[in-house]
Formats: structure tokens, C-alpha cells, sequence
């Protein structure tokens, strides 16, 4: 089977499947919401600390909330039929147009964080493997489990009351310099300075998983005989665990990646509140307090369709890291 | 950590009013420099930023009819003066003239009048308000009179920036109020425009060079910044990203420790639109809290000095009554709260037919508490304490404020309910709500939950309301006090002190009128 073959298959299917999981998703998350007490009426009502049964009543009317429960929903599914995923009853304004506001935000901080957990992983669990049971090892191996097992806010709070009040070094929050630099040089040293902390916090935490993973599968490949082929052609330390060892460990790696997309965007939520970046997690907290379900929704139905993508990404990486690996 | 008393308390307060002590001195303030950008933070994003629904104001851009100085005084901006007829029904309002609106157009009173009849029908406070408003004239365009079908002794008070919106009435005519985008990026004719809006980010607003006070604003540039978390808004306070944040954005147990580095400051006045009140409210359907006795049983265990120390730290003044001593024109100062007295709690008990029971226990209560405000959930831990000390065990209920609304003023699960439901600018706008017998309605937010209902109270809450000489006017909320101070559906506990906190560089941004702290920043200027 060809490779670009065995990439289109790999597509269909995550196509296939794509819209069926949105589909449960969407409804799902609509009954939960459902489920919590109180409705976004309710909730206008208080925010505005005065209101009347009359104004709360045509609150509900103007946002359906007085209908069936199952009408509300078919009318959230024409809606979406209609490629609109309605108005935020709070902002007045188009859900869409909100969304898409806090997406590049989100996606940058994941894309940093993915990074920064798997640099740090592979170099951490590449040098555990090499000094493995020796002291290196066992302290790398105490450190990865700590960042594993801190909160996030709290490896997050610790790095600013280092990296920004005592030291100075970064921002304490934010994503940009507001009124800064908007091109060239100067904007990306400082889109850099504010993502640093907050993509570290978010990143530490996958650090011991692909630590852990990196060292088991570098082990692993040292006993294999390709390895004790490409050490006696006589080929540098470096480069045997660079080409041979480090390239078979990856695919494992790849897979998890894949997988742990869906984990980190809900670490987000935490990482955007500390450090004030505006991104989709946030707007999904504030959305559920208070209960505007087409807010939530949208969020759920654009946040599903990132991690199928990246999930389809993965999976095609993967098939190109090894051809092994069968789209079924 | 050693909690600020009284005491402390009135020093603070000295220092903060030294701070702003060019006020004194106005020809000096004028010399001042202008320029730079302030950047103040807030803990919540606004929904809105033009106040047609009570979701959000923002009076900097918008202007204000009148300004409100802390003597709780109107002191004129848009509307430069205002007559009164002697029954108190009509009032003219003469305008500014030559005043712009941000797009050019002249401000006008037409804008006035369609911003008084719009709010009557959106707006659940101005509702209130303007429910005896007959009519709206406007003889010419700089002339106002609006006529009352009865006086309407409160309507000034809400005149303020963070009370009544102006609208260009030219960009809402005839459009959807609730979708029109000037609700999300407005213009109005205050002392800066409105730049851009980064959501869940920040807000830019920028100097208004047509101001019509062409000595003011003194700053370029206000950069708004939204940090939902609380700890991180005293990092960006304390590395110097932030100058000023209103409505207490650090934790009250850290303030101690950024006025000791000499670079922050804190301010307590700009709040007194709102009539802080800290109380609990009973569930008069209980049947043990039916009883008059175990109320001030309740009443008599509380100390109410170690509640300012253990939940405000020291920022709060105790408020025996229900009308909270910064509406000074109302407060009646004579009351004074149960004296703390557990022993005399117990008795009472005893007497109302309660005695502990073998486990020690008389009965046991759930209490909830608002979540809108993080020392409720210290108060609510601190009255565990003191009503377990004379047998009555609490059960603390947490709940998230949607949660809480629902589970509160729909399902009724609470005997005892800790609260911030404040007073507003004057008792129509936060006590009616409460006690009012004709308020007790099931699943309305903030109305009366306790059904307390007496005849009397509803009697002078009504006649108050229109009442139009001012001493008489005092003279029946005082009565109302006193006959809700004897009944007892809620325990009245403290003023609390909302907290300005600020960097020394910011200077006059509390110059004496009360907003809420959404500041007009109109006299704010930098110093480095």
C-alpha cells in the first residue's frame, strides 16, 4: 500500500468518525448543562442584582428557555443545520464570532506546551535511559513525578512569584505587550516573554509521561539488534541513539500525543486563568456559571473537531514514522 | 498573620485621604503634567459596557447626568443645573451646551429624554426609577423636564454615571437594544473614548481631546486588563504591570503586606453608591427559627468584632441595622447590635423551649452562603463556630452562584443564608427588595427570601419611597430600622469596606465622587 493511499484512509475514517462524535458531543454536553440547576435567565437576574418575575419571564422567552427541553435542542440543531451557532443570551453577541475570537489563543498555547513537554521529555528521559539506576536517573525520575503530581496552578502561582515578581524575567500575564510591538523582530521576542511561563506550566505536566515513555522505549530499543549492529559499524554514540534509538522510541510517543490533546485543552482552562491569556478554556468556565448552554456548546463542537484534527494529524504522522503501523 | 482593628483601620483611612490631599489644592492639581497610560485591572469581564439592562456600565465613556460627591450630594456635569418644583413632581435639568457626543453629533436633550423613557422599559433599577414618569419634555435642546405623577425624592441619586446611561439616542432609535454593537464598543460624550475590546483580554480606552472640560483627563491612555484570578492580580500589582485595581482585587490577608513595601497605597472611599451591608438572613417558614427568642439568641452569639477581624480583616464597620451607616442621610446610629453574650444566647434558648438535647445539641440548621464574594465563605465558617459554642449546629452548604440562586430563591434549602444583598444609593434601590411583603416571590433573585412580612414595615417602605420632605423621609426609614432591628428576620452585621489598591505612581483616582469604583479617571494623572 502506498503512503499517500494509506494518509487518504487514515482521513476518511477520521471523517467518518468526526461527525458522529460531534453529533453525541453536542448532546451530551446540552444535557449536562440541563442537569445543572438554574438557567442563564436566572443568572442575567441576579448579575444585575434587581429584577422583576416579568423581566426574568421574558428573558426565558427571548432565549427559548421556556420551551420543552427538546424543542430547545432541535432548535440549537437547526441552527447548527444552518452554520450558526446562535447568540451568547449574556454578550448579545455571535457565538462564532467569540469563539473564533479565543481559538488562535488556545491553539498556540497547546502547540508551545506540546513542545516544551516534548523537548523537555525527550532530553530528560533520553539521559535517564543512558544513566539509568544511577543517581542521575533517580533524581530526574523524582523530579518528573513531582511536576506530575503538583496542581497546575500551583506549579503555575510558584513561577511567577519566581520568574516574574523576584526575578523580573517574564510578565506575570497576558499574551501580548498591549499597544506593543505588532511585527518583525520586536513581536515575536515579546509574544515569546508572555507565552514562556503559562506553555511551561501547562507543558511540565506531560513532561514525566513522555520522560517516563522515552526512557522505557530508549531501553527497550538498546537491546534490539539493529542497535548492536549500528554500535559495532563503529557509528558515534550520538548518532546511533539519534537515527536508531531515539527514532524507534517516537512512535509510542506520537501515539500519546495524539491521545493527550483532548487532556491538555482541559488543562488550559486552569493555565488561562492564572495567567490571564484569553483562550477558549476560560470562555467555557465562565460559560458554564453562567449557563449559557450556546456558548458552551459552540465551545464543545469547535474544541471536538480541534482534537479530531489533531488526532488525524497524529495518526498520519505516525504512519510516516513507521510504515509499519496499518490504517485499518 | 495579625489582623488590622479599628483602630488601624481609622489610620488607614487618614493616610489614604492624605494621599489625595492636592484635592485641597486645585490650582496646584491643574499644573499637573498629562499624559501617560494608566493600567488598572479588573476581576471580571463586563458583559456590556453601556448600562440598558443593569449589565455593566462603563461611565468614562458614557458621561453622567450628575456626579455624586461623598456626601452623597449631586454635583452637576452633564446637566449643569436643575430645578425642583415644590411639590417635588417636576424636574427641569438644564444642559451643558456644546457638548459632542464621540462621533460628533451634539449631545442634546433628546438624548436625555429617550435615554429616561428607554431605561424605564429595559433597565430592572431604573425600571424603579422612572415607574411615575409621565412625561418627558424637551423645549429646546438643551432643556429637560421630566414630570412625575408623585415625587420622586431618590431620582438624583441615580443620575450618576454608574446609575443612568445616556444614550445617543441617534444610534439607538429604532434598533435592537439588546444586539446593537455600540453596546460592545460605545461612544458617549465622557472624558475618554472607547479604543478597542480584546475579549477576555483587555479594553483600551483613549483620551477624549473634545472633552468639554478642556482641562481634563490628564491621562493618554487607560489600559482596562482582566485577571479572573485573584492571586495573579496581586502579582501583576506587585511587579508593576498593573497600577490601580478597584472593588478589592487582592485578598484582604495580603493588603498588611503590600502597604508595608511604601510602593502601594489603599483607598476605602468611591463605594458608598453602594451600601455594603454583610448580613444573615433566617427562613422565617423554620419552625425552630420562628422564634423570635432563638433569633436573638442567634444574635446574642455573634461577636461581631471578631468577625471583622476574621473576615475583613479589619476592613469593615459594624452596621447594627439594616440601612448601612454610609447612606448617612438615612442610617439611624442610635441602634446597636445584640451584645455578644453566649451566655445569655443559651438562656434564651432554654426559655424558647430549646434545650440541648444528649449529644449536646438544640437543633441543627443549613446554612448557604453567596459565593459572589469570597468572605462569605469565612463568615459562613465563623458562624459554624459561634452558634456550635451555644448548641445550635451548622451545616454549611457550598454551592456555585447559579447553584445558589436556584437552590436559595427557588428551592428555599437554607435556614440561614449569609449574604452581601446591599443597600444601593438610597433604601429604594436595595431594601425594598428584602422586606417588602409584596416582594416575597418564589425564584426571583434577591427578593424577600426570609417571607418576613409586616404590614407596618411595608406601610412606611411605601410612603418613604415617595416621601419628598427629607426629614420626614429619614424619619420613617429610621422607623423601619428599628422595627426590623426588634423582628429580627436578618441579622445585620457590617458595612465592608470594598479596597481601592494603587500604585504611588497614580494620583487623584478617587477625587470625591462615589461610582463603584468604575472611576470616571477624568482627574487621575501619573507620577514617576
Amino acid at each position: 500500500m502506498s503512503r499517500n493511499r494509506r494518509i487518504l484512509l487514515s482521513l476518511r475514517r477520521n471523517l467518518l468518525q468526526a461527525i458522529p462524535t460531534m453529533f453525541v458531543i453536542v448532546t451530551l454536553g446540552f444535557f449536562l448543562m440541563q442537569l445543572a440547576p438554574g438557567d442563564v435567565a436566572d443568572y442575567i437576574a441576579a448579575e444585575t442584582g434587581a429584577a422583576s418575575e416579568e423581566g426574568i419571564h421574558a428573558l426565558r422567552v427571548q432565549f427559548g428557555l421556556n420551551l420543552p427541553v427538546l424543542e430547545q435542542l432541535f432548535a440549537y440543531y437547526d441552527n447548527l443545520a444552518h452554520f450558526s451557532l446562535g447568540i451568547s443570551p449574556r454578550y448579545g453577541a455571535p457565538v462564532s464570532d467569540m469563539i473564533m475570537a479565543r481559538v488562535p489563543g488556545t491553539l498556540l498555547l497547546m502547540g508551545v506546551a506540546i513542545a516544551v513537554a516534548l523537548l523537555l521529555g525527550f532530553a530528560m528521559g533520553t539521559t535517564m535511559a543512558l544513566l539509568s539506576r544511577r543517581l542521575p536517573d533517580r533524581l530526574l525520575s523524582l523530579l518528573s513525578l513531582v511536576f506530575y503530581s503538583v496542581p497546575t496552578f500551583w506549579i503555575g502561582l510558584m513561577l511567577i512569584v519566581l520568574f516574574s515578581v523576584h526575578l523580573g524575567l517574564f510578565p506575570s500575564g497576558g499574551a501580548r505587550t498591549i499597544g506593543g510591538p505588532s511585527e518583525g523582530w520586536d513581536w515575536f521576542v515579546d509574544r515569546l516573554r508572555y507565552i514562556t511561563l503559562p506553555a511551561l506550566t501547562l507543558g511540565l505536566n506531560y513532561v514525566a509521561i513522555y520522560a517516563r515513555l522515552t526512557r522505557a522505549a530508549v531501553i527497550e530499543a538498546q537491546r534490539h539488534d539493529y542497535v548492536r549492529t549500528a554500535i559495532a559499524k563503529g557509528l558515534t554514540p550520538a548518532r546511533v541513539i539519534r537515527r536508531h534509538v531515539l527514532r524507534n522510541a517516537l512512535t509510542p510517543i506520537a501515539a500519546l500525543t495524539g491521545a493527550k490533546v483532548a487532556g491538555m485543552l482541559g488543562g488550559a482552562i486552569v493555565v488561562e486563568t492564572v495567567f490571564s491569556w484569553p483562550g477558549m478554556g476560560r470562555l467555557a468556565y465562565e460559560a458554564i456559571l453562567a449557563r449559557e448552554y450556546p456558548v458552551l456548546l459552540g465551545i464543545l463542537l469547535v474544541s471536538s473537531a480541534l482534537v479530531i484534527v489533531a488526532n488525524a494529524l497524529f495518526d498520519i504522522l505516525q504512519s510516516l514514522l513507521d510504515p509499519r503501523v496499518e490504517v485499518s | 498573620m495579625t489582623g488590622i482593628d479599628r483602630r488601624t483601620f481609622g489610620k488607614l483611612l487618614a493616610a489614604s485621604t492624605f494621599v489625595s490631599a492636592d484635592l485641597a489644592v486645585p490650582a496646584f492639581a491643574q499644573t499637573k503634567a498629562k499624559g501617560g497610560t494608566l493600567r488598572v485591572v479588573v476581576t471580571a469581564e463586563q458583559p456590556s459596557f453601556v448600562d440598558l439592562f443593569g449589565n455593566g456600565a462603563i461611565p468614562a465613556v458614557q458621561g453622567e447626568l450628575v456626579s455624586i460627591d461623598f456626601d452623597m450630594n449631586p454635583q452637576p456635569s452633564l446637566a449643569e443645573r436643575w430645578d425642583i418644583t415644590e411639590d417635588g413632581t417636576v424636574y427641569t435639568f438644564h444642559l451643558r451646551k456644546g457638548v459632542k457626543w464621540h462621533d460628533g453629533r451634539p449631545f442634546t436633550s433628546e438624548d436625555v429624554a429617550y435615554s429616561f423613557e428607554t431605561l424605564r422599559e429595559t433597565h430592572p433599577r431604573r425600571r424603579n426609577t422612572f415607574a411615575n414618569l409621565v412625561a418627558v419634555e424637551t423645549p429646546d435642546a438643551h432643556t429637560l423636564v421630566a414630570r412625575f405623577s408623585a415625587p420622586a425624592p431618590y431620582l438624583l441619586g441615580a443620575l450618576s454615571g454608574v446609575g443612568t446611561a445616556i444614550l445617543p439616542k441617534h444610534i439607538y432609535k429604532g434598533t435592537d437594544l439588546k444586539t446593537n454593537p455600540n453596546n460592545r464598543r460605545p461612544i458617549g460624550t465622557g472624558p475618554f473614548l472607547f479604543k478597542e475590546w480584546e475579549q477576555g483580554s483587555h479594553y483600551v480606552l483613549e483620551r477624549n481631546p473634545d472633552y468639554w472640560d478642556t482641562a481634563k483627563p490628564r491621562v493618554e491612555r487607560i489600559i482596562v486588563r482582566v485577571i479572573p484570578d485573584s492571586a495573579a492580580r496581586a502579582a501583576a500589582l506587585e511587579t508593576g504591570e498593573i497600577d490601580i485595581g478597584h472593588g478589592s482585587p487582592i485578598p484582604y490577608g495580603d493588603v498588611e503586606r503590600f502597604l508595608a513595601s511604601k510602593r502601594f497605597g489603599v483607598e476605602t472611599r468611591g463605594y458608598e453608591l453602594g451600601g455594603n451591608l454583610h448580613q444573615l438572613f433566617f427562613n422565617l417558614d423554620n419552625s425552630f427559627l420562628k422564634e423570635l427568642k432563638v433569633r436573638q439568641a442567634i444574635a446574642h452569639a455573634l461577636d461581631i468584632d471578631r468577625l471583622i477581624k476574621v473576615v475583613w480583616n479589619g476592613y469593615a464597620i459594624p452596621s447594627p441595622t439594616a440601612i448601612v451607616p454610609d447612606l448617612r442621610n438615612f442610617h439611624d446610629s442610635t441602634l446597636k447590635h445584640y451584645a455578644y453574650d453566649p451566655a445569655r444566647a443559651t438562656k434564651l434558648l432554654d426559655e424558647a423551649g430549646f434545650p440541648r438535647a444528649a449529644n449536646g445539641k438544640r437543633a441543627t440548621l443549613n446554612l448557604t452562603w453567596n459565593p459572589g464574594m469570597a468572605q462569605q465563605r469565612q463568615a459562613a465558617e465563623y458562624i459554624r463556630y459561634a452558634l456550635g459554642e451555644v448548641g445550635i449546629e451548622v451545616k454549611i452548604l457550598n454551592f456555585e452562584f447559579s447553584t445558589y440562586i436556584q437552590k436559595v430563591y427557588t428551592e428555599r434549602v437554607f435556614d440561614i443564608d449569609v449574604q452581601n444583598l446591599n443597600n444601593g444609593y438610597d433604601p429604594t434601590d436595595g431594601i425594598d427588595r428584602a422586606y417588602l411583603s409584596s416582594n416575597i416571590k418564589k425564584g426571583l433573585p434577591w427578593s424577600n427570601h426570609t417571607h418576613y412580612s409586616n404590614p407596618e414595615v411595608d406601610a412606611l417602605l411605601t410612603s418613604a419611597a415617595a416621601e419628598r420632605d427629607p426629614a420626614e423621609r429619614r424619619r420613617k426609614y429610621v422607623e423601619f430600622q428599628r422595627i426590623v432591628h426588634r423582628d429580627l428576620p436578618a441579622v445585620n452585621l457590617v458595612q465592608f469596606q470594598r479596597l481601592t489598591m494603587f500604585n504611588n505612581r497614580v494620583n487623584d483616582h478617587t477625587p470625591y465622587a462615589a461610582r463603584l469604583g468604575s472611576d470616571y479617571f477624568d482627574r487621575v494623572y501619573l507620577e514617576d
